[in-house]
């Protein structure tokens, strides 16, 4: 029981209180109205030469007293229904509160007045408003979170299926196409559909991760760089570096940073310039992975709306790893930067 | 028919119970805005007193009681002036009520007595 609690004063002892005063008052106010009065009435009789006799004076006393009763008692009802009254009127504030909690209104606070038990239940009222409004932002915001993750997940399926549709196109139409060729060709396909399998697995487990540990996470990422390069070489002049990485161990999701480099060579096919440079650089620094990419922006390029998705998608996927996205761009230029921390 | 008796007991009971009834109101309640309404009451009342006193007092020539009635007008509008002056601080409000309800108090007995 808190020090409040104790405090707290019961509702029927206000209302008694308020009986007790009333009372008194009244009391007050009746012995003032007859004595005040009968002299009042003796003053009058004096200055006016009026006798009255033992009987009159009985008669008149009588009068002062119902007169006063009277007034006392109205006095006394007047007073307790405006006190009681002002608690009444809480009580209909309080029942607002519930009404608005009700419609929905959960920003809705009910005064604190007082310390009964009423106002316990104007504190019970906020504390349910309060919880109920606590709620619904935490729903809307996991709500928002989750929308999210299905726009830049199936912003990510785009880039393999894009890949499957290339490879099937070709396959189609061209009639030369050597046994060897289909099958790196098929090889490629399969390799892409198993990613989309990948990634329609995290969206119908609601972003869930699958971490596998690496003793040498530096192979890890010389593969995916290589994968970059490969992708990219027959397009772009490419410089890419992953010697830069000291031998370090570390948990990954192989899917999360698969799609970071999705998603960078995605944006380089979509807008970089294939005259200038793509450069990519893989590197360790103070217990942290920087993976840096940069080249010239190509005339009539970003902004577009899935290049922004697949920024975001990289960053959701740093955040994953306590880490942050940097992007430094002009209307020529890109760079960006996606530090990894927590592995 | 009423005489002057019958009038001079009602108009008396009825200020009475008027005056601590608006007194008691202007004490007890909690809701601000009630309580400057029956601050306003009282000091009306109050000043209805002091002239009551006062007349009292010109028509007998008793130069203390127009004393008083005059002091306790001056303090009811005093207290008034004081109320409208303070806006919404409560400390003026708290002061212009008493002095108010001491005014009426004062007038009351100044009159009656």
């Amino acid at each position: 029981m808190t020090e409040n609690e104790k405090k707290r004063r019961k509702l029927l002892f206000e209302i008694l209180l308020f009986v007790g005063i009333c009372f008194a008052l009244s009391l007050v106010l009746y012995v003032f109205l007859v004595t005040v009065g009968s002299l009042l009435i003796q003053e009058y009789c004096l200055t006016n030469d009026i006798y009255l006799d033992e009987f009159e004076w009985y008669h008149v006393d009588n009068i002062i007293r119902s007169a006063g009763f009277a007034v006392s008692a109205l006095f006394f009802m007047i007073l307790f229904f405006a006190l009681f009254g002002e608690r009444l009127a809480y009580v209909r504030k309080i029942t607002a509160g519930v009404d608005a909690i009700r419609g929905g209104n959960y920003g809705n606070q009910v005064e604190l007045r007082g310390n009964n038990e009423l106002t316990e239940l104007a504190e019970a009222i906020n504390y349910l408003s309060e919880s109920e409004q606590r709620i619904k932002e935490k729903e809307k915001r996991l709500n928002a979170e989750k929308e999210e993750l299905i726009r830049t997940l199936s912003h990510d399926i785009r880039t393999p299926l894009t890949s499957i549709m290339s490879y099937t196109e070709l396959l189609c139409k061209q009639e030369t196409v050597t046994e060897a060729e289909q099958r790196a060709y098929l090889a490629l396909v399969a390799k892409k559909t198993a990613q989309i399998k990948e990634l329609t697995d995290i969206l119908l487990d609601g972003g869930r991760r699958e971490l596998e540990f690496f003793a040498d996470a530096r192979l890890l990422f010389a593969q995916l760089a290589d994968e970059f390069e490969s992708e990219l070489e027959d397009t772009f002049d490419l410089a890419v570096s992953s010697s830069e990485v000291p031998a370090f161990a570390g948990s990954f999701d192989v899917g999360e940073l698969r799609r970071i480099f999705d998603n960078l060579m995605t944006n380089i096919r979509k807008y970089a310039d294939p005259a200038e440079k793509v450069t990519l650089s893989v590197s360790g620094a103070q217990e942290s992975l920087v993976i840096r990419q940069s080249n010239a922006v190509r005339k009539g390029g970003p902004p577009a709306e899935s290049y922004r998705m697949g920024l975001n998608s990289i960053r959701r996927i740093a955040q994953n790893y306590g880490g942050e996205v940097v992007v430094t761009e002009t209307a020529a230029w890109f760079e960006i930067t996606v530090t990894l921390s927590d592995f | 028919m009423l005489n002057s008796l019958d009038l001079l007991i009602i108009v008396f009971m009825t200020l009475a119970a008027g005056t601590l009834l608006s007194l008691s109101l202007m004490f007890l309640l909690r809701n601000q805005t009630a309580k400057r309404v029956f601050f306003y009451v009282t000091s009306a009342i109050g000043l209805y007193v002091s002239a009551i006193g006062l007349r009292i007092g010109i028509g007998g020539w008793f130069p203390m009681q127009i004393a008083v009635g005059g002091l306790t007008a001056l303090t009811c509008i005093g207290a008034i002036a004081l109320d409208l002056i303070g806006k919404n601080k409560a400390t003026h409000a708290r002061i212009a009520r008493l002095l108010s309800a001491a005014a009426l108090v004062i007038a009351l007995i100044n009159a009656i007595l």
